[in-house]
């Protein structure tokens, strides 16, 4: 298989390499350059102020810092509860049920549930702002959750939960799991399929119990499967911001609760007049999301190139 | 933040000189855009003798026009561009309608080729301080000065209702024709007043005697566009405005040293606080946006609402049987010298930049605008008047808004939200915890009056004020 | 793929039965009652989990046949009446089936492109070694943490310095560019999965590289290029930024998602919530119809993918 190799190679990676250089590679070297000028974005002129806007970043109380926290906290926080719900409904989906003449299966309505689950993933960022803005709504402007906890005789946030400062982040966290979740149960069932039935059958003559068996056997042979979750779920975690707009008041409040760093980006680029910032701010997101991402890979996987 | 260091460091200053060499950055094509566009020296539009053709329109030159296609929508627009090829039928016209301003807008300025009328308007708009500091826009004076469409005799200037060019002007020059006539105003439902037998109130001591009887009835007394606090900028300055006089309120345009100190303001904040801690707000009012407030102030779920001339108009395909729509000026503090004080005039900001391809025509359809038939186009399309004189709409609360603003020396349109965005990103969230008593008013003076201090000291910052 | 036997098939196919005649369920030992208790437990989350994703989309069907007053005066209730006017204004003034049309036309090249462009560089990071190997393949992967907004205006430029601003053409190749990440990240690692043997066989009878290529490993690839050409459709059909940008001059160009934020904006300033919803529920069904079709092979692909 020597013969041609390169010329093959070539001919392969031209085109697709070719075409991601030009559209994507070089507008991000360009949007770094822009980021060392004071360039507006509305004018055709500018200057070099060195590196100046990154300097400023980091004095940035009102909006960079606190988007910063909040990007961190759901960079922490999104990861964790969407792969732990992801795992718990793909295990219970397919060992959750029944033993059956020494076969193990999943819950009833297994598919359904499946199907329900992803559903989630196909609308539109758009949709599920308008659909959650209502969940959340105010009691008496017919927000369904502060409806039910009113009914039940639980306190509710008097001006809905993306009002309050204290609720909105958390309430923006959750509708991004609500939103991954699908993903995560069908991705970590396919890797679960995978793994040999034997092993659970041999473990429930032995008596195991379905949390054991999960800890034992499942968990250590998805390990290649979390961290790519993981990886995936970094990145939405950095790009959140579209939701955000979409949802929140005043798009990233009240009063910046909830303002991300993909937000402050916009706000800065199409509100501020002020792009060379943002672009700033997007480079050091872009190395922060490559950082994590090499970290992850490096540590995380075998190298498994054949031929 | 914009240029921060370019003052300290000379060597830096190449403004316009870095296409040439920048040829060691990337393949760039942002260096290209430096030099291609030009700063139009090229085009000076003078106003000739012809008054059927003052700018001496190329006849056959494109024009092309960009909508913000929002509350007004943009059949009106379309109207406007048929009048204007009449005059010039082998003009072809581009014709755009956006809510997305930004975003499809910057892009061409930035690249030196933007359109010949933009209709800079909406929550997506250009920030104007960034485009009149960048010198994008060309002035207004060709314009102004030109005979009206109707009457030769009579300057475009002289067809406007009085004050209506403040909102863009820009230290004494004019970039932006608001086209709108808008008042910002506290709407009531008269006839659920009379209904009630509630006189509405006067003073703000008389509407805080109001609120428990509006309460009683099952009702509560205020509410407002929570997502949007926006809606409370103009209550909130007027009320201040109102007490200590207009000079206050230029004070805090102008960056004036302490302005936000002003006792005047400080009891403002304290009326706006006290709505929130007494109870007189909605439930949920901080939760919801310009669409529900309206809404539930439709239903007579509350009493007052903070809100511009367009709400009748907004509301007119949902408005309930026998709803009349009143509005009224924030009722004055107790003491205030400036008890008529309003904030009024021109809304809905049409520029031209200063690179359009089509300066003359530009021009010329702005006047088109303006002319008794393009206003009155606009005033039968959406139920709202222009700035031009004369062409006023005919019904009961036009006309109560037209009373609140009879007087020129009470009209004043409060600036700095325009003039300086940080400002404006911080009134915003600040007004919105103020009135919620998230803050107390203290807390809200020290921190709208650091945002002016640091504005003030920025040199980065092009500095605005008031020419009076 | 092993997922096709999916276990959650068997389970409810064999449901009826198990009503039937539970106690043949486990000859070997009585249920223990850890595992009930787990069960009532898990169940009733599951199916908590069921509602909140039913509760809200029937909300919003449900919605799309109100009038907007009924909307904004009871936001909860059913409709009185079927109000099909929302989806004739939908269809009509929000112009969906326009934003349709154009959506269908840019998506056909574009995600064909994709996989095509995908799978060939995909192919040649996962089975070929060769110096810069590892570069290309980080390069890709790095594409997906790339904040496209911050790319917007360079973009802007360097499609009008080629005259494809505001062409399909210029959309085409830019959904092509920014879906390649993905699509390369994720076919490298099916194409590393694949079975070398049957590669090795097809050498041996002297097939070259691009035989290779297209009649076999291609084809053996089809689960993962299916999973992820529906997850390109998806995508792309719900992108919004690049079509705002880059396809600005004429608003009848527009693709559906653009048009249904113009409905979502429209609905700020004129109140017709109901044309959104109804919008909202138009530009759903395509995507839904294609996830219901394909959702066993989203499944079979992902698998291939989650074991690298």
């Amino acid at each position: 298989m020597k013969h041609g190799r390169y010329p093959f190679i070539l001919s392969f990676l031209a085109l697709p390499v070719g075409l991601y250089a030009w559209l994507v590679i070089l507008p991000f070297a360009q949007a770094f350059q822009i980021s060392l000028t004071d360039w507006s974005g509305s004018s055709n002129s500018f200057e070099y102020i060195g590196f100046d806007n990154y300097v400023n970043l980091f004095k940035d109380e009102r909006l960079v810092l606190p988007a910063l926290r909040h990007t961190g906290i759901i960079l922490v926080v999104l990861p964790v509860v969407t792969i732990a719900l992801g795992l718990f409904f793909a295990f219970m989906l397919n060992l959750g049920g029944r033993v059956r003449r020494g076969r193990i299966e999943g819950v009833r309505g297994a598919r359904f549930h499946k199907v329900v689950y992803f559903f989630p993933q196909v609308l539109s960022v758009a949709i599920i702002g308008i659909l959650w803005k209502q969940v959340y709504a105010p009691e008496n402007f017919g927000g369904l959750i502060t409806g039910a906890l009113t009914s039940v005789g639980l306190p509710a946030p008097v001006n809905g939960f993306l009002a309050d400062k204290r609720m909105v982040l958390a309430a923006v966290i959750a509708v991004l799991v609500w939103s991954a979740v699908g993903f995560y149960l069908v991705f970590f069932s396919s890797a679960m399929a995978s793994i040999p039935r034997d092993l659970y059958e041999a473990a429930i003559i032995d008596g195991a119990g379905r949390g054991p068996m999960f800890f034992r056997i499942t968990l250590p042979l998805l390990w290649d499967s979390v961290q790519t979750a993981w990886i995936y779920l970094s990145i939405v975690a950095l790009d959140v911001f579209v939701l955000i707009y979409m949802m929140t008041p005043e798009r990233g409040g009240p009063d910046a609760a909830s303002e991300v760093v993909g937000g402050v980006i916009w706000k800065y680029a199409f509100n501020h007049g002020e792009q060379a910032f943002a672009s700033a701010l997007g480079v050091v997101l872009f190395f922060a999301a490559l950082s994590l991402a090499v970290v992850s890979l490096r540590f995380g996987r075998r190298e498994r190139i054949e031929f | 933040m914009r240029n921060t260091s370019a003052d300290k460091h000379p060597m830096f200053n190449r403004r316009n000189l870095f296409g040439a060499t920048a040829a060691g950055l990337a393949a760039s094509s942002l260096a290209a855009c430096a030099t291609s566009g030009g700063d139009g020296d090229g085009q000076e539009v003078t106003v000739g003798d012809d008054a059927e053709n003052p700018f001496d329109v190329d006849p056959k030159a494109p024009l092309d026009v960009v909508i913000f296609d929002g509350g007004f929508g943009n059949e009106y627009a379309v109207a406007h561009q048929a009048i204007y090829k009449e005059a010039f039928p082998d003009a072809e016209i581009t014709h755009l309608a956006t809510q997305a301003i930004a975003e499809t807008q910057q892009p061409r300025f930035a690249e030196g080729k933007p359109a010949d009328v933009l209709d800079n308007s909406g929550a997506q708009q250009i920030p104007m301080d960034a485009l009149v500091s960048d010198g994008e826009l060309a002035e207004l004076t060709p314009l102004l000065e030109a005979p009206s469409f109707d009457d030769p005799n009579v300057t475009v200037l002289d067809t406007l209702r009085d004050g209506v060019l403040k909102a863009g002007t820009f230290n004494g020059k004019v970039y932006a024709l608001n086209y709108v006539f808008n008042a910002w105003t506290i709407w009531y439902d008269a006839k659920l007043f009379r209904d009630q037998g509630w006189t509405p109130p006067t003073t703000w001591d008389e509407m805080l005697a109001l609120c428990p009887q509006i309460q009683a009835a099952g009702i509560a007394p205020w509410t407002y566009a929570g997502q949007h606090p926006v809606y409370l900028y103009d209550m909130f300055l007027m009320l201040a405005g109102r007490h200590g006089g207009v000079q206050v309120l230029k004070d805090i345009d102008n960056l004036k040293d302490g302005a936000w100190g002003h006792e005047s303001v400080v009891l403002a904040a304290e009326a706006m606080h006290g709505l929130g801690s007494a109870g007189y707000l909605l439930d949920g009012s901080a939760g919801i946006d310009h669409i529900q407030s309206q809404t539930s102030f439709n239903n007579n779920e509350a009493a007052f609402l903070p809100c511009g001339s367009w709400l009748p108009n907004e509301q007119k395909a949902i408005a309930p049987e026998g709803f009349e729509y009143a509005p009224m000026g924030v009722p004055p503090l107790e003491g205030s010298v400036q008890p008529g004080l309003i904030s009024a005039g021109g809304d809905e900001p049409f520029v031209v930049p200063k690179n359009a391809t089509n300066l003359a025509g530009a021009y010329e359809y702005l006047r088109i605008m303006l002319s008794k038939e393009g206003s009155q186009i606009f005033s039968d399309a959406v139920q709202a008047t222009t700035v031009v004189k004369g062409v006023e709409l005919e019904n009961e609360t036009a006309k109560m808004t037209d009373a609140l603003v009879s007087n020129p020396d009470d009209m004043f349109q409060p600036q700095f939200r325009y003039w300086y965005t940080k400002m404006n990103e911080e009134v915003r969230p600040a007004l919105g915890q103020l009135i919620n008593a998230e803050t107390t008013p203290e807390e809200f003076i020290a921190r709208m009056q650091t945002v002016a201090d640091e504005t003030a000291a920025d040199d980065t910052i092009e500095k605005f004020t008031h020419e009076d | 793929m092993a997922t096709d036997t999916a276990p959650g098939s068997t389970a409810e196919g064999a449901s009826g039965a198990d009503e039937a005649a539970p106690p043949a369920r486990n000859p070997q030992r009585a249920p223990r009652p850890e595992g009930n208790v787990l069960n009532v437990f898990s169940q009733g989350f599951l199916w908590l989990w069921a509602l909140m994703v039913i509760i809200p989309v029937v909300w919003i069907v449900m919605s799309s046949f109100k009038t907007t007053r009924e909307i904004a005066s009871d936001p909860l209730g059913p409709p009185e009446a079927p109000h099909w006017a929302n989806y004739v204004n939908a269809w009509t003034n929000g112009n969906i089936g326009g934003y349709f049309l154009n959506t269908l036309q840019v998506m056909v090249f574009s995600v064909a492109g994709t996989m095509l462009l995908g799978a060939m560089a995909a192919y040649v990071l996962a089975r070929y070694e060769f110096p810069g190997n590892r570069v290309i393949y980080f390069g890709f992967a790095a594409g997906m943490m790339f904040p496209v907004f911050l790319a917007l205006f360079p973009l802007f430029k360097t499609l009008q310095n080629v005259s494809l601003l505001n062409t399909y053409t210029g959309l085409v190749i830019v959904y092509i560019a920014y879906s390649l990440p993905f699509t390369v990240f994720f076919l490298t690692a099916f194409f590393r999965t694949l079975p070398t043997g049957v590669a090795e066989a097809a050498v041996v009878d002297g097939a070259g590289h691009y035989r290779l290529f297209f009649q076999v490993m291609l084809p053996m690839a089809k689960p993962g290029l299916i999973a992820i050409t529906i997850f390109n459709i998806i995508g792309q059909w719900n992108q919004f930024l690049l079509p705002l940008v880059l396809l600005g001059r004429n608003p009848d160009d527009a693709m559906i998602s653009q048009g249904l934020a113009n409905l979502a904006l429209r609905q700020g300033y004129e109140g017709d919530s109901g044309a959104l919803f109804a919008g909202t529920v138009l530009a759903m069904i395509p995507i839904f119809i294609a996830y219901i079709l394909f959702q066993r092979q989203i499944q079979a692909g992902l698998t291939a993918g989650a074991i690298k």
